[in-house]
């Protein structure tokens, strides 16, 4: 019995193979990296250095912070306006091959694309002049990455909503109006439910690709608004001090491992209940 | 057989285009191509490969940024160092450089005749790591009016308080053209005093691209720029009514200043034969008087038939100039006071040297500030 889960292994060698080169190999550098004080001028093993630095070190945790906000805020909206967007969406079935293409379209332009028109809008664009906002702190250039980021994300989530609820099957609604439910008990009960796989697979995702948002801080160019990959970008390509930079990304790593196991359950059907 | 053989051929045939193509983009970098790395070329890097060498010669600029140009530096020479052959930097890049190995040594010889501070600046572990070839002082730049009705003399040494408080009077400005970290280290221990004095006067936006715009304009008084400011075209509405005097005085010695160094690679003998060109008299001479950079080598200042108007000057400060910190971390010290004395009129004497200092600490030592 003990033997029988190699008994497979000759044909699974080539994708652990793979899984290894792609995988292990990059995150075992990383991880050795992390343990040097590594730069174009010095390269010697500090143990871990880098990470007491950086678990006692205000600007790390004020930008892993910075990230934190962007994707509360971020996904809390875009999974609301996702399912109300949806939910309408599926409704109106008629209108669904066109909206669907509509609803995605903020999702195939290039974050860098949203993240500058944000940017401009906010600082010298069409939204200072609504709100007369003379000189954008870094409140308001935070705010205008993240409404970039909500504006690009909740078209994914609406159409994956759209998706999930045309798959609830009528009978089981047929069901409920049989049985006397009111629509926001059936709405409850069956339907959140049974989407709720799809949307915490969109959430889960969200979060992830959210969490590394760089080019918004990059682009809005300003050192008080600093996300954790933000940071790592400059330590490890501005500052050049690899090493540095290797343990920010493994903390980043284990940020977003914490993020996604709480993400996940989250969304588990009793718990909407 | 499961796969036929034409098939197999035609990818056979793809992997050889695959392999030649590679071929052909590693040997581009090869033995008869120089690929010269300027930080910024306002001394004409064109002509002066025309002129030098039969060789095809690739100029390539890096960005105007100080820090964008090491980035793009040290990703280059990091990841692929052959395809720098020559690069023309500021002295203040060598030491780390030197220090990373990424360029190569040059003999003792090229250092002959050189202004002692371009020299240290490029020495490491007592070899020489790049060839000093042009060097500018910061100088004061004044409007004849403008020194007259201030009451400034500029035969004497001038403090930034007169210059500051005399700009002041007369309401017109003192430009400053060159980097907030060059004019902070220059400036020494008093330079958050001189930063809370320059703001509450408002003489003057700081540390600018357009600081020879603004001397030349309307307001323009004084300026504290580079001696190659005056090839700038931007100069030529004032005609003969401005001159040059040395740097304001500090509690630091010396005039400081700032040269571009020429270092290689590898010393092949083709690059070698390069920097033997661009530094020789015939080079330099005509190269000075077009671009008003000063020679590294100073002895070629003495020529009397030299046609630079700030020629006096430049002979009476740089026998005594200095230039920024040698160090390997200068770029990350740069970063640091850029970080910590932005903006100037957030400048207190009581807070910024601190906070800066403790900035410039962590930076050497690799760490977030």
């Amino acid at each position: 019995m003990s033997a029988r889960p190699w008994r497979h292994f000759g044909r699974l060698a080539p994708a652990l193979v793979v899984l290894v080169l792609v995988v292990v190999v990059p995150l075992g550098r990383v991880v050795w990296t992390s343990l040097r004080r590594s730069s174009p001028t010095h390269d010697k093993m500090v143990g871990f250095d880098n990470y007491t630095h950086l678990f006692t070190n205000r600007s790390w945790w004020l930008a892993v912070a910075t990230s934190l906000v962007i994707v509360a805020v971020v996904v809390a909206v875009q999974v609301v306006l996702g399912i109300v967007l949806g939910a309408a969406i599926h409704r109106v079935g008629v209108v669904w091959p066109v909206t669907r293409v509509l609803v995605l379209l903020p999702f195939v332009l290039l974050s860098v694309v949203s993240v500058v028109t944000w940017r401009d809008a906010v600082s010298g664009g069409y939204v200072a002049e609504w709100f007369n906002i003379d000189d954008p702190g870094p409140a308001a250039r935070l705010a205008a990455v993240t409404i970039g980021e909500m504006w690009r994300g909740t078209g994914l989530v609406a159409a994956v909503v759209a998706l999930a609820l045309s798959a609830v099957p009528t009978s089981l609604a047929n069901a409920t109006i049989a049985d006397g439910a009111t629509g926001l008990q059936r709405w409850r009960r069956v339907v959140l439910p049974s989407i709720a796989p799809a949307l915490a697979g969109v959430a889960v995702f969200r979060v992830l690709d959210t969490y590394r948002v760089l080019d918004g801080p990059l682009l809005a160019d300003d050192p008080d608004l600093a996300t954790a990959p933000f940071l790592t970008w400059t330590t490890q390509f501005t500052a050049f001090e690899w090493g540095l930079g290797a343990a920010m990304s493994i903390i980043v790593l284990l940020v977003a491992l914490v993020l996604a196991a709480i993400i996940g359950p989250l969304f588990r059907v009793r718990r909407l209940l | 057989m499961w796969q036929s053989g034409p098939v197999r051929r035609r990818g056979g045939a793809v992997a050889c285009a695959l392999v030649a193509l590679l071929a052909s983009a590693c040997s581009s970098t090869g033995d008869d191509t120089v690929d010269w790395y300027v930080s910024s070329d306002d001394f004409g890097a064109r002509t002066l490969a025309d002129t030098c060498t039969d060789a095809e010669v690739r100029v390539h600029e890096l960005p105007a940024d100080a820090d964008d140009a090491h980035t793009a530096l040290v990703r280059r020479l990091t990841a692929d160092p052959d395809s720098v052959d020559l690069l023309t930097v500021p002295g203040s890049a060598i030491p780390e450089l030197a220090a990373a190995g990424l360029v190569d040594t040059m003999p003792d010889t090229y250092a002959d005749g050189a202004l002692p501070a371009a020299v240290e600046q490029v020495t490491h572990d007592g070899e020489l790591y790049a060839v000093p070839w042009l060097f500018d002082p910061l100088l004061l730049w004044y409007r004849s009016v403008a020194a007259e009705r201030a009451g400034i003399d500029v035969e004497q040494p001038v403090t930034w308080e007169d210059l500051i408080n005399g700009a002041d009077r007369l309401g017109v400005t003192v430009q400053i053209g060159t980097t907030l970290a060059d004019w902070v280290t220059t400036m020494g221990p008093e330079a958050a005093e001189v930063i809370e004095l320059y703001e509450d006067a408002g003489v003057g936006s700081g540390p600018t691209n357009s600081a020879v715009a603004g001397f030349a304009g309307s307001q323009g008084g004084f300026m504290i720029a580079p001696a190659s400011s005056w090839s700038d075209p931007a100069l030529a509405p004032l005609g003969t009514e401005f001159d040059v005097a040395p740097y304001p005085v500090s509690a630091e010695e010396g005039n400081p200043g700032e040269g571009l160094v020429l270092a290689v690679t590898s010393r092949t003998k083709q690059v070698t034969a390069l920097i033997d060109c661009l530094t020789s008299d015939e080079t330099l001479g005509p190269l000075v008087t077009a671009s008003g950079h000063a020679p590294a080598r100073t002895a070629l200042l003495d020529d009397q038939e030299l046609d630079l108007p700030t020629a006096q000057v430049l002979r009476q400060v740089l026998p005594t100039a200095r230039t920024v910190p040698v160090t390997e971390h200068w770029n990350a010290i740069r970063r640091a006071i850029d970080a910590t004395w932005q903006p100037l009129s957030e400048v207190t004497v009581d807070g910024t040297p601190a906070e800066s200092d403790a900035a410039i600490t962590a930076a050497e030592q690799g760490r977030l500030p």
